[in-house]
């Protein structure tokens, strides 16, 4: 079973998002980038989704502290976001994240297929 | 499926008491069901009731005299709520939270004097609604 690490403040995203991954993965949810870091580095999972708007350290921040670990590097990242923006898209595959989803996900299908289709391929960062 | 009460709230303007509309779009709900049972709809009610208390305390307490200080929290809370919002079906309150995320964002000061107040207002409304709807979910 794959892991899959959650980083997203809001309880009730989290809730959520827990109860349609846990049917088919591993899951650790963190309500913190610096808390799901730590975790990470002694347990580095398979992909991570990643809120945008956290607290303290926002999301790209986030994976920018990953991407500078040599050990967490490699793990692909998902964009989750309530901004639905125009450009939004190509701004967060910009910033390294290897696909985007937009918040409510209240479509398991469409959370598989993203998980599914980024661990397929899955590059060298 | 739309499902609509009507709350009476206090008006941060002199503590006037007025009236606000609340739909529930219980097709959402739903979805959560589908999702996770019944269970799972009634802990994210609960989830969003518990928040709700600091939310709108922190909305009701802002000065907004002095919003520059204050627009990033403000930008925080509305995007929350914005999001909770979206999941429970929550329409009015994800329009005004949309609305005061956009503004705060902007920083038109001006505007969020107005838009605050009524945020606060549509989710202590909200928060009635739902406690309602829970009753259902027990």
């Amino acid at each position: 079973m794959k892991n899959i690490v959650v980083i997203e403040d809001n309880l009730d995203n989290q809730l959520l998002v827990q109860a349609i991954l846990e049917k088919k993965y591993h899951v650790s949810c963190f309500e913190s980038g610096l808390s799901a870091y730590e975790y990470m580095l002694d347990c580095p999972p398979d992909i991570m989704l990643l809120d945008i708007s956290l607290p303290e350290m926002d999301g790209p921040e986030v994976l920018a502290l990953v991407r500078s670990s040599n050990s967490l590097r490699h793990i692909p990242a998902i964009a989750l976001t309530a901004h639905a923006m125009t450009g939004d898209r190509e701004k967060f595959l910009s910033m390294g994240f290897q696909a985007y989803l937009s918040k409510p996900i209240l479509d398991e299908g469409v959370l598989y297929d993203a998980i599914e289709k980024t661990l397929k391929s899955k590059r060298d960062l | 499926m739309y499902t609509a009460w009507e709350a009476w709230v206090l008006s941060q303007d002199g503590g006037k008491m007025k009236k606000v509309d609340i739909s529930i779009d219980t097709e959402a709900l739903k979805k959560i069901e589908a999702i996770g049972g019944r269970t799972l709809v009634a802990k994210m009610i609960d989830v969003f009731l518990i928040g709700a208390v600091d939310k709108h305390q922190k909305l009701s307490s802002l000065n907004l005299q002095e919003p520059d200080s204050m627009l990033h929290e403000i930008e925080m809370i509305s995007h929350t709520l914005k999001s909770s919002a979206a999941y429970l079906g929550l329409n009015e309150l994800g329009r005004q939270s949309h609305l005061v995320e956009m503004q705060s964002t902007e920083k038109k000061v001006d505007a969020l004097q107005v838009s605050v107040p009524t945020l606060a207002a549509t989710l202590q409304a909200s928060v009635e609604a739902l406690k309602q709807l829970r009753k259902a979910y027990s």
